[in-house]
């Protein structure tokens, strides 16, 4: 794979030919298929400064790229040893050009979404710049998913009053399989990556919660997975991004969706939170998947029933009323186990499969502490003191549930 | 001597000829040999066909598809015309992007080959 950068104002453009070995079909790092359906795209940063490190280029364009390389990988200007190394011990890949110094740099971001996951870390760090990704069209594909307001979410990150800085690009329509997204999950960060000069970056947070981090979840294997190639220290990713001195943190990746819906709701952002991606300035849809599969989770955390117009029998219900396993299917758990009247919703038939209770589920509302220990520093004490203070640990059982987890 | 010969091999080749005909004559062999490559080409072209048809089910079973929507009956027969004609230009941009990246990889492995430097970009 070749790769060129060119900036154009506040707008940078990437621009890649694939090698001989190279194909328009791969595999994102959780194994899932992709397809590539077009070889350039760009990031809006929206903020004119100095040209980023060629390290943060490289890492930037192979959160795109990765998925159709096979061997090497060609950038148009000079790497640090430090991320060529990264890339031949993590990926098996010859990246180079070799010569330049490593960077560094000290401050925290946050990759905020608006969700609940990325408002709980907003709640750790209050000091925290955040980025913000928007999706906006590509100019050489239809869109035709105009459902999903971008546009919406970036106003409600606005609406936050904290320090923002909104990456727009069009890279998730790079790929024409399964549906336009990050060809990697890591392709959300580019705008950290592309400011992490700019703004002094020395890491950037996400959202990943102990159900991404340590449970197999989203579209990976649904169990206990340490050596999680994603998101664990020793993965695929984690070396690529210290490499450009951008460490990942994963501040909540020792708690689960239920803590983090209670962190979020206890913020001083509460009232902006949104997980939903179809609904307007007035609020979420109610009627999409996202909407009911949180709706549990916050009906389980507040303690109540759950209101949805959507019935078993709704495209968005379809999901539970097959036997298990689920996606994020701890969470499932979770909700089943606490909700009121769970047998008149459209997660009645889960719940029979799981046979879920407030017991076989209350790990979930502690911190499992080694992904305290994993934080890089210097987050790692402000993470653990937040956890010890705000959460509490989990207790030696509690951490061999999750290591015994299989979602079946 | 010579008539010998001729004699011989012409009773040889009468021999022969009422040897082949009591089994299969020589076209027949030929035909059947000819026959049989055709078969054998089919068979190939047969392979290759449920060859791709088993990666097309692969990745399908690999990537769980959402089963498209129940077509729901257009009350306007002309957005359901205009829908299906942006569904598949869509399509047919899709395949064209392709299309062009591969095209930009041979002429890279040409211009490589022939030792011209490829333009990235």
């Amino acid at each position: 794979m070749r790769v060129r950068w060119t900036r154009d104002a506040d707008v940078w453009r990437l621009v890649f030919r694939l090698d001989p070995e190279d194909e328009t079909t791969g595999a994102c790092t959780d194994g899932h298929p992709v397809e590539l359906r077009t070889n350039s795209c760009h990031v809006r940063t929206g903020d004119a400064g100095a040209s980023p490190h060629p390290d943060l280029l490289a890492v930037a364009a192979w959160t795109v790229v990765a998925p159709w390389t096979r061997r090497r990988v060609t950038f148009d200007r000079p790497i640090s040893a430090g991320l060529a190394e990264a890339f031949r011990t993590a990926w098996g890949v010859d990246a180079g050009p070799v010569g330049a110094d490593a960077r560094r740099g000290t401050r925290l971001a946050i990759s905020y979404s608006g969700g609940a996951d990325s408002m709980a870390v907003a709640a750790m760090f209050p000091d925290a710049p955040f980025v913000h990704f928007q999706r906006v069209s590509h100019p050489r594909v239809p869109n035709r998913w105009t459902h999903y307001r971008s546009d919406v979410l970036a106003q409600l990150a606005r609406q936050t009053g904290r320090e923002l800085h909104i990456a727009q690009s069009d890279l998730e329509f790079l790929l024409s399989r399964p549906r336009p997204g990050f060809p990697e999950h890591h392709a959300v960060t580019v705008g950290a990556l592309l400011l992490a000069d700019d703004l002094d970056l020395g890491g950037v947070a996400l959202g990943y919660e102990i159900g991404s981090r340590w449970l197999g979840s989203d579209r990976y294997v649904n169990r206990y997975t340490p050596d999680n190639p994603m998101w664990a220290p020793q993965g695929k990713w984690a070396p690529l991004y210290a490499a450009a001195g951008l460490p990942l943190v994963l501040p909540v990746g020792g708690v689960s969706e239920p803590v983090t819906m209670r962190m979020a709701l206890g913020s001083d952002l509460a009232h902006l939170v949104r997980w939903c991606l179809r609904g307007d300035a007035s609020g979420p849809c109610r009627k999409c998947g996202k909407c009911l599969r949180k709706e549990l989770i916050l009906a389980a955390v507040e303690g109540r029933p759950i209101t949805t117009t959507l019935t078993a029998r709704s495209v968005p219900a379809r999901a539970w009323q097959q036997p298990p396993p689920y996606s994020g299917q701890e969470t499932i758990e979770y909700g089943c186990a606490r909700v009121p009247g769970i047998e008149d919703t459209p997660f009645a038939k889960a719940a029979e499969y799981l046979k879920a209770t407030v017991e076989s589920t209350r790990w979930m509302d502690r911190c499992y502490p080694p992904s305290i220990d994993e934080t890089p520093e210097p987050w790692r004490e402000r993470v653990g003191a937040y956890m010890r203070e705000q959460v509490g640990l989990m207790t030696a059982d509690e951490q061999r549930q999750v290591e015994a987890w299989a979602a079946i | 001597m010579r008539l010998r010969v001729l004699g011989l091999s012409r009773l040889r080749r009468a021999l022969l000829s009422r040897l082949d005909s009591r089994y299969v004559t020589k076209p027949d062999h030929r035909q059947d040999l000819k026959d049989a490559i055709w078969e054998v080409q089919m068979l190939r072209r047969e392979v290759v066909g449920l060859r791709e048809e088993v990666d097309r089910l692969r990745r399908i079973s690999t990537a769980p598809v959402k089963p498209a929507a129940a077509p729901t009956p257009a009350a306007d027969p002309k957005a359901a015309e205009a829908h299906r004609l942006a569904t598949e230009t869509a399509a047919a941009v899709d395949t064209l992007l392709q299309n062009e990246m591969r095209i930009w990889q041979a002429i890279d492995d040409l211009s490589a080959r022939v030792g011209a430097p490829g333009r990235a970009g």
